[in-house]
């Protein structure tokens, strides 16, 4: 036999008709000797036919009928090639499916990085024509390295000694600067 | 792998560029001569770590040592010389199939460009 505790806990859930079938014939067998449950259940079934009477009076004042037309025109109007395209888009750029995004920008950014390795003799991938001077000596001559900002290319420019005899002698020079 | 060498003269003499330098006009036209011309070209095919050496006119020389290819660059040791006196000794790295330049030098009545190419196969 159950309590009424156990009872009125469960008996929202019986009027609706959720309560499995040995505890629903418990329920009610309860019911019909325990005045006190008897009166809760009434008190249930009037609360409940109350918000009902007030939902179907409310939902009387609804313009049910503006709202469906809204909807049907909605789903009948042809929308622009951008707000399909859109639409189309919409879920790819959910957070959740964002996570793949991460992975491809950071794949893509280190090959367009590696392009150089990856694609030496590709012509229009390495325009970097810029030459490393790994080390240098002039042997008592000034001399300067240059990178031409356009081309990338490096120049090294040896500045003769105009002191020294024998190139004075033999190549009479008027300057030995570069002209830029 | 493979080595040319250009040697241009650049000069104040009067307007004029070398057809035959059109590949570098770009690079050649940073420096304000109003005259470049192409003195000699020659191609030649090296070994590694065997230097290799081009005839500068007026009596110079030049040594390039291939040294190493890796990443797509080319490390070349280059000596330039007149005779038994040296100008410069460098190495560098450079692009496969790039150049650069060495200039300064006096020649006749104008300034020598010597350009590096390397192109390892």
């Amino acid at each position: 036999m159950m309590k009424c505790e156990a009872v009125r806990d469960n008996l929202g859930a019986w009027l609706d008709g959720e309560v499995g079938h040995p505890e629903a014939d418990q329920i009610r067998g309860h019911l019909e000797g325990c005045p006190a449950c008897l009166a809760e259940k009434k008190r249930l079934d009037q609360l409940q036919s109350s918000l009902q009477e007030v939902l179907r009076l409310e939902a009387a004042t609804v313009p049910f009928e503006l709202f469906w037309n809204g909807v049907e025109r909605r789903i009948a109007e042809k929308l622009p090639w951008r707000l399909q395209l859109l639409d189309w888009l919409r879920p790819v750029f959910y957070p959740g499916r964002l996570a793949w995004a991460i992975p491809v920008v950071i794949v893509s950014i280190l090959g367009l990085l590696s392009l150089d390795q990856i694609l030496p003799e590709w012509p229009w991938v390495n325009k970097n024509n810029r030459t490393a001077v790994e080390s240098i000596d002039a042997f008592g001559f000034n001399v300067a390295v240059f990178r031409e900002y356009d081309t990338k290319t490096t120049v090294i420019w040896l500045f003769e000694n105009q002191d020294d005899e024998e190139q004075s002698s033999a190549e009479p020079i008027q300057d030995d600067n570069p002209t830029f | 792998m493979q080595l040319k060498v250009q040697t241009i003269i650049a000069t104040n003499d009067s307007d004029c560029t070398d057809p035959k330098l059109s590949g570098i006009k770009s690079q050649l036209q940073v420096f304000k001569y109003r005259c470049y011309r192409l003195l000699k070209e020659e191609t030649r095919d090296a070994k590694w770590q065997t230097r290799a050496d081009f005839e500068i006119p007026g009596g110079r020389s030049l040594l390039v040592t291939p040294q190493n290819y890796q990443g797509n660059r080319t490390s070349l040791k280059v000596s330039l010389v007149g005779g038994d006196k040296p100008f410069l000794d460098t190495t560098v790295s450079l692009r496969n199939r790039g150049n650069f330049l060495s200039a300064g030098l006096a020649h006749e009545k104008g300034v020598l460009f010597i350009s590096i190419w390397a192109t390892a196969e």
